[in-house]
């Protein structure tokens, strides 16, 4: 059992007028996100890289196929369970880092913990360790806007962490950055994940971020294509 | 808990003017709520002062009338503050120097029910005495009318049973032993006061009623009475004053539905301010939702987030209220001498004594009623934002 399957995701978006055909964005595309492993989708802007990333964390609805996060599908789950299922097995990273901006640091990588309704201390002691670990235990009582984009993201990353998910789904998480903060991200976000034994599902247009993890697919034409596959 | 403290920072969030917004309107809760309970309690204390009078006065607590009982039966249930045999009838009275005449209600009772009763705290005797069987006590602005001073004889024109005629007018001649005052105006200029006795020995004692006053329980006062004689017509006060009574009650309700239209306003903003905060907040709403909050735990913080503004603002609004409440002589004392100052005359504030006063339940339904109605609109306010994909929202809010 896979952390993610998709099987044959169709994702059509009904026309803006009438009179206009659908557009197809997906066309039939399996993919299993292997538990361990990191994936990256490539393709160009406007191939539907970040709308395969929100089907395969059940943030959309594909028009047909099935969408399995371990092992269940998630058309069969009402809004609650859905909610639950992406709390526990889902850790979401997004090009804007859409942190609570009246939360700290801490409180925002404590937030998917806390929704959850661990124990309060819990939740502080594994937010700290995990800002520590980036770097930021001198800024974790700071909120959001009083950090810099590169700490935003690394908040951001700490919070996809906290729950120790099957999965990370990370969509351009470098993309707002500059070139030194990204680099930085990009190894920190690869370095957790594979201490953490997450598997990642990376949405990316940086070519050497992408192949910098163990399976990369080309989105193009409605399709996923193979360009890296580890053994 | 996550949720109520996400609430909590939302309803003051720094971020685009929320803060502001939501002190303002807790404000307006508050001052709308001072406001509702200031006059409530206002109101509330001339009414009580003006049904005391009517109680004390004009139609006791209770008015029974018996065949079988007797005041001293009535005086020993528990409960009754005091009992006594009364009687009333019309008259003409003419005071034959002046020759000015004036019809009049004749109250009879034992002489003393004045003393040991709490009429005594509604009726001030003026001058002369009020023990002599055999006078009458008038009221001062009668004896304006009449243009007579105590001492003086008058001439009462009753109506009793006649042996021929169902009625016959009865002249005798009355002594003036005293005047009297009351607060009620026209109780004083109708009503005259004489011995029950004396009023017997003229038209008999068919029409003789039993007064009570009770300290207890009236409930249970009244079920006693009737459980000592099943067929006593027992009228309480509420229902002898029933016109009154239902006028002074529909004056309240008018003023709440009018003070209500205050915090529909208020109720307004708020569901403004809420909507607002949601959009300000969409993508964060998004955000939480990706990580694992349902759809109705979003809502719900931003449902609570106005409950919070509410709730705060009604807690504000009932501690002032209560002090300017326990205060009120003071603030029209302090508002009459500012007004003074500037106009150089006395209000009318202060002239009128009364006890503000207003019940923990009827602070309670108000509070309520406010809490329901900004509820309701804050969670108009939350309606259909939410019902987007967490996807669509993320990707196309503006914030």
């Amino acid at each position: 059992m896979h952390p993610i399957e998709l099987l044959s995701i169709t994702k059509r978006f009904k026309a803006a007028e009438k009179g206009e055909e659908e557009i197809t964005i997906l066309k039939d595309i399996d993919l299993n996100v292997v538990s361990g492993q990191s994936t990256a989708i490539i393709g160009k802007s406007g191939s539907g890289k970040s709308t395969l990333l929100h089907i395969a964390g059940g943030l959309d609805s594909p028009s047909s196929g099935k969408v399995l996060c371990n092992g269940t599908d998630f058309a069969t789950l009402d809004d609650r369970k859905r909610s639950m299922l992406r709390n526990k097995h889902i850790g979401f990273i997004f090009q804007a880092n859409l942190l609570l901006e009246d939360f700290t640091a801490l409180e925002n990588v404590m937030a998917p913990a806390m929704i959850s309704g661990q124990k309060e201390k819990d939740c502080r002691d594994r937010a700290i360790q995990l800002l520590e670990r980036l770097g930021l235990a001198e800024r974790m009582n700071h909120i959001p806007g009083k950090l810099s984009g590169g700490e935003k993201q690394r908040v951001a990353i700490c919070r996809a962490l906290m729950n120790r998910p099957d999965v990370i789904l990370a969509d351009e998480p470098t993309g707002a950055l500059d070139e030194e903060n990204a680099s930085d991200v990009e190894n920190i976000l690869l370095d957790l994940v594979r201490e953490e034994g997450r598997s990642l599902l990376l949405v990316t247009h940086n070519q050497d971020f992408a192949f910098k993890c163990d399976n990369v697919y080309m989105l193009k034409n409605h399709s996923l294509n193979p360009e890296k596959t580890k053994k | 808990m996550f949720g109520l403290r996400t609430s909590f920072r939302y309803a003051f969030s720094r971020t685009r003017g929320q803060r502001v917004t939501s002190i303002m309107i807790l404000i307006g809760i508050a001052v709308g709520l001072i406001a509702l309970l200031v006059i409530s309690a206002v109101m509330n204390g001339l009414q009580n002062a003006q049904l005391d009078q009517l109680r004390n006065l004009e139609s006791f607590d209770l008015i029974v009338t018996s065949d079988r009982l007797e005041s001293s039966d009535i005086n020993y249930i528990a409960g009754v503050d005091i009992a006594f045999n009364f009687m009333e009838t019309n008259a003409l009275v003419v005071d034959k120097t002046s020759g000015n005449s004036q019809s009049t209600r004749i109250r009879a009772f034992d002489i003393d029910a004045i003393q040991d009763s709490r009429m005594s705290e509604s009726i001030s005797l003026l001058s002369g005495y009020s023990d002599k069987p055999e006078g009458l006590l008038i009221s001062y602005t009668t004896r304006k009318n009449l243009g007579i001073a105590v001492g003086d004889d008058i001439q009462v024109t009753f109506l009793k049973p006649g042996k021929t005629a169902t009625i016959v007018p009865y002249n005798t001649k009355m002594h003036v032993t005293g005047f009297f005052s009351s607060r009620l105006t026209e109780f004083s200029t109708s009503t005259m006061f004489m011995d029950y006795d004396k009023l017997i020995s003229i038209i008999g004692d068919s029409d003789s009623r039993i007064a009570v006053y009770v300290s207890g329980n009236q409930k249970n006062v009244v079920k006693q009475i009737l459980a000592l004689d099943p067929d006593a017509v027992v009228i309480t006060w509420q229902e002898y004053n029933k016109a009154l009574y239902s006028a002074l009650m529909l004056e309240k309700t008018l003023m709440y539905v009018f003070l209500a239209f205050m915090f529909l306003i208020i109720c307004v903003n708020m569901k403004n301010s809420t909507r607002r905060l949601l959009v300000n907040k969409q993508k964060e709403g998004a955000m939480l939702r990706a990580v694992g909050m349902s759809r109705r735990s979003v809502n719900r913080i931003f449902l609570t987030q106005g409950m919070i503004v509410c709730l705060l603002g009604e807690v504000l609004g009932v501690i002032v209220g209560k002090i300017v409440i326990a205060n009120l002589q003071n603030v029209l004392a302090f508002v009459d001498n500012v007004v003074y100052l500037v106009t150089k005359s006395r209000t009318v504030l202060t002239q009128v004594p009364f006890n503000a006063s207003i019940g923990n339940i009827e602070i309670l339904l108000v509070c309520l009623f406010i809490f329901a109605l900004s509820t309701f609109f804050t969670s108009v306010g939350c309606r259909r934002i939410y019902k987007s994909e967490i996807m669509e929202v993320i990707l196309n809010a503006s914030y």
